[in-house]
């Protein structure tokens, strides 16, 4: 198919977008180098003119010094808490949500429908306030439960309008025709659309965890001990009185984005469907 | 059929009532109530002054400033993420040996934390000792330092630049998708008529990625007005209030100097300024024909 193609590029050409993807890999992976580097630099090397490229001595301090001195272990375990948690409960309320968007035409269905989408557009910082008053009234300030419910309903949204183009796909005749076999519509839904759905779901809900993993304007208002923070705040304590801890800080966004970056390395080809709420494939 | 109805209506209750709860009508309500009321921290008491906070939200030069910050952070990160995520998608879209490996090199930036980014970037662009600084000299770009975040407009420029970095990918994805779906004989018969690539993007490519590149920025300038988590790690909102986004902005107000009936006004018109913006404008493209197919 490309042998035409392929012939009609001359060299020039070839060796121009080779060299384009190549520069533009370059400046996409140098933070993360950065980053990487950073982490293992001596406290001395880290800010140096000239900047030190290649450390020469590897020091691994600041992982060891996060994981024994900063309680990082806990703000990791309560990051992985409540993000589990947090894509559980938007995938259960999210999945009837879909079903009934792609199965049924309701009163105001396109109201409802506009209306759920148009609270991901929302800045979070407008309903700060609310929910932090909101949630000292309930005493559940610094509870893992306030980010557990706001992260849920941050990504609601989404997996409605996700879901709902996965149960789109499912055809309408295995519905039909296992409901003439005299089964209920319930059974039909937990026999059918479930089991047919349940990639989308499980790519949903991952795709869920990787939204809010590293959300921080609700977590530093809403927690403030090792009780509920999760990894995003904790690294931002690290910005203390006595200076930036850079070798730490880096050291957590090592260990914050491991999970992460294999999570959309293994669900890549989910990705732009969970961007585009469904709308694109 | 009726039943058919309610029952759809009672399916999507549960997910429309917690936002509506958590979300919209709790935290607007709210909004709106305390943005009538002056709130005093030495005395604890509320006074009652209707809609006096909105008059002076938008007199007051800060809140003004970062309303302006947002707009500005927004278009130019926008403008350089949809081209340079439109030409990366182009050059991916063609079969190269290492185009998995490339692919997935690209997108890596997704997948890290927006506030740590804030504090590495700090590191990149660090007074003296910066990173860039140094390869640009080496390139002959440059001679000597550029005190990237010391000056207003360069430290807004950083911003724009960490945003470009981590969502550059997102355009990627959104636009390889829309590529992909062009069929092949379109180019064909391209060729066939002899066109020149610059007219096969401008006639053929271009036209065909309208959908997806509208959702595409839609979403993009959307997040782009929440803009947050570097500016907090990396500048504070400074110098001299040039990367104050309104996020930052309402945070500051509301929860270091508890200005709580002014923080709720600025949400309230932040609110109806995203509303606006929805209302116009995603409701179209989402519920629209094409978004349908």
């Amino acid at each position: 198919m490309n042998q035409t193609k392929v012939k009609r590029e001359s060299l020039a050409f070839k060796v121009g977008h080779y060299l384009f993807i190549i520069v533009m890999i370059f400046i996409f992976l140098l933070p993360l180098y950065w980053m990487l580097t950073t982490s293992i630099k001596t406290r001395t090397d880290i800010i140096h003119w000239p900047p030190i490229y290649i450390p020469k001595v590897i020091d691994f301090e600041g992982y060891v010094r996060v994981w024994e001195h900063q309680n990082i272990p806990a703000f990791y375990l309560n990051t992985i808490i409540v993000n589990i948690s947090a894509a559980l409960l938007a995938v259960a309320f999210g999945i009837p949500g879909a079903y009934a968007a792609s199965r049924y035409k309701f009163w105001q269905k396109d109201n409802i429908m506009f209306t759920i989408l148009s609270v991901r557009f929302l800045p979070p910082a407008t309903a700060l306030l609310p929910i932090f008053i909101l949630f000292k009234w309930l005493h559940l300030i610094d509870h893992p439960l306030v980010l557990i419910i706001i992260y849920a309903g941050v990504n609601l949204p989404l997996v409605v309008w996700v879901l709902k183009s996965f149960f789109d796909e499912i055809p309408l005749a295995m519905e039909e025709s296992y409901l003439l076999d005299g089964h209920s519509r319930l059974k039909s839904f937990f026999k059918i659309i479930i089991p047919l759905g349940a990639p989308g779901i499980a790519a949903m809900f991952m795709i869920c965890i990787f939204l809010t993993w590293g959300e921080f304007l609700f977590a530093i208002v809403l927690t403030f001990s090792q009780k509920a923070q999760t990894l995003p705040v904790g690294t931002a304590n690290l910005e203390g009185d006595i200076g930036v801890l850079w070798n730490q800080i880096a050291a957590c966004g090592v260990m914050a984005a491991i999970p992460i970056i294999l999570i959309i390395v293994f669900f890549q080809k989910y990705l732009v469907r969970g961007f585009s709420f469904g709308i694109l494939k | 059929m009726r039943n058919e109805k309610l029952t759809g209506l009672l399916l999507i209750m549960p997910a429309f009532i917690y936002l509506m709860f958590f979300l919209i009508v709790y935290p607007f309500g709210y909004n709106l109530y305390q943005s009538l009321f002056e709130f005093s921290m030495l005395t604890g008491v509320s006074k009652f002054v209707f809609f006096n906070n909105f008059i002076g939200l938008l007199r007051n030069p800060q809140f003004l400033n970062s309303l302006k910050i947002s707009g500005i952070i927004a278009f130019l990160a926008l403008a350089i993420e949809t081209v340079l995520g439109l030409l990366i998608a182009m050059a991916l879209n063609r079969q190269f040996k290492g185009r998995t490996l490339a692919r997935i090199l690209l997108i890596l930036p997704l997948g890290t934390i927006p506030v740590i980014n804030g504090y590495i970037f700090s590191l990149l662009f660090f007074p003296e000792a910066s990173v860039v600084d140094h390869m640009l000299n080496m390139l002959g770009i440059i001679n000597g330092h550029i005190p990237w975040l010391r000056e207003p407009g360069l430290a807004r420029f950083v911003v724009v630049l960490m945003d470009v970095w981590q969502w550059t990918p997102f355009m990627v994805l959104i636009l390889m998708a829309g590529l992909s779906a062009i069929p092949e004989s379109y180019y064909e018969l391209a060729r066939l008529d002899d066109m020149s690539s610059w007219k096969i993007f401008w006639r053929i490519t271009l036209p065909k990625l309208k959908f997806p590149l509208t959702l595409a920025m839609l979403i993009r300038s959307m997040d782009l007005l929440k803009f947050f988590d570097g500016v907090f790690s990396m500048t504070k909102g400074g110098p001299q209030s040039a990367t104050e986004t309104a996020s930052y902005y309402i945070y500051r107000t509301g929860f270091s100097t508890f200005n709580i009936g002014f923080a709720s006004a600025a949400s309230v018109t932040l609110w109806a300024i995203i509303w606006i913006i929805a209302f116009v404008v995603i409701g179209k493209v989402f519920l629209s024909k094409e978004a349908k197919v």
